[in-house]
């Protein structure tokens, strides 16, 4: 079952680690510490296991980050821009305008706290229903989706005070 | 408005986990499955230890009772006529396999990981064999504890 769900989730669950450390090398080593515990456990039949799996990823992101107290180093962006094209390449001033505005995005949501980024990361680019995310986190349903709600808008003010 | 945000922050390029990683996590599972491996006696994982203990008690008492016969451990030299060896040879015979106990327990309805609605249903069960040698008027009983646990689909109209 668990590599069913490594094989299904593995960008969201790096993604998440990614998001929480901010540093390549400590989210693979939380992704790879919490499949090994995991290992240890026995998923319980009646519950659905992806949140579960989701929060163990979690913790042993944050626990990297306790460990190794390298906050200033943590500074890795989610997203990988290397295969990007350069803007100055681009012959439209549409695609400079997208570039430019796509990049202003990746900025926004690596600037968010790490909690809401924590929340982008497991409904967007885990593709985590609410319920998934409420249990993985320990937190109300209404709850998750409200801050959802809000990094969101909050998300969208930022990039305006970027431009 | 927010539908468009959303669809602008996931078309973003991701970091991928590194290759390495995927290969950790792979051998990681596969060495777990390995250890996890059923044996060829099977016995389902939450009574294993019970079930082992009354494998090893069969066999050592199995094993006393042939001590006790004195029977050779190694095989005759061909040729040996068989009325030579001591005793003959031993004939067990399954007489009784039957189901001691057992109990089904109905679990609430709960949602597959594909979101499919299933039913658990824990099936407890003590299974007895009983081997009888008539002519020397000896008698091996095997009682084996099963724990299994079913899912059924459930139809939700």
């Amino acid at each position: 079952m668990l590599a069913r769900i490594y094989r299904d989730h593995r960008q969201g669950l790096y993604s998440l680690a990614l998001a929480v450390t901010r540093h390549t090398q400590m989210a693979e080593d939380a992704v790879h510490d919490a499949f090994t515990r995991l290992c240890r456990v026995e998923l319980s039949p009646d519950r659905d296991p992806v949140p579960y799996v989701f929060k163990a990823v979690r913790n042993a992101a944050l626990d990297q980050i306790r460990r190794r107290q390298r906050a200033s180093q943590r500074g890795d962006s989610l997203f990988d821009t290397s295969a990007l094209p350069d803007p100055g390449t681009l012959d439209t001033h549409r695609a400079v305008e997208t570039a430019e505005r796509d990049a202003l995005v990746r900025e926004a949501v690596d600037r968010l706290p790490d909690d809401e980024r924590e929340l982008i990361t497991m409904k967007l680019y885990a593709g985590l229903t609410f319920r998934q995310i409420a249990e993985s986190l320990a937190q109300p349903l209404a709850t998750v989706a409200s801050r959802y709600r809000r990094t969101l808008t909050k998300l969208r003010s930022d990039m305006e005070s970027l431009v | 408005m927010t539908q468009d945000l959303e669809q602008g922050l996931q078309s973003q390029p991701l970091r991928e986990p590194p290759a390495d990683l995927d290969q950790w996590v792979a051998d990681l599972l596969n060495n777990d499955a390995a250890e996890n491996a059923p044996s060829q006696i099977t016995f389902p994982r939450s009574r294993r230890p019970w079930a082992a203990w009354a494998a090893v008690a069969a066999l050592v008492l199995l094993g006393g009772v042939l001590l006790s016969l004195n029977l050779p451990w190694t095989a005759p030299p061909p040729g040996t006529d068989p009325a030579s060896i001591a005793g003959g040879p031993i004939r067990f015979e399954p007489v009784r396999f039957d189901q001691q106990w057992s109990t089904f327990d109905a679990g609430d309805v709960v949602r597959w990981p594909d979101r499919s609605p299933v039913q658990p249903v824990v099936h407890r069960q003590i299974q007895q064999t009983r081997w009888v040698d008539d002519k020397r008027n000896i008698q091996i009983e095997l009682l084996v504890p099963r724990h299994d646990i079913h899912l059924l689909p459930v139809r939700i109209d």
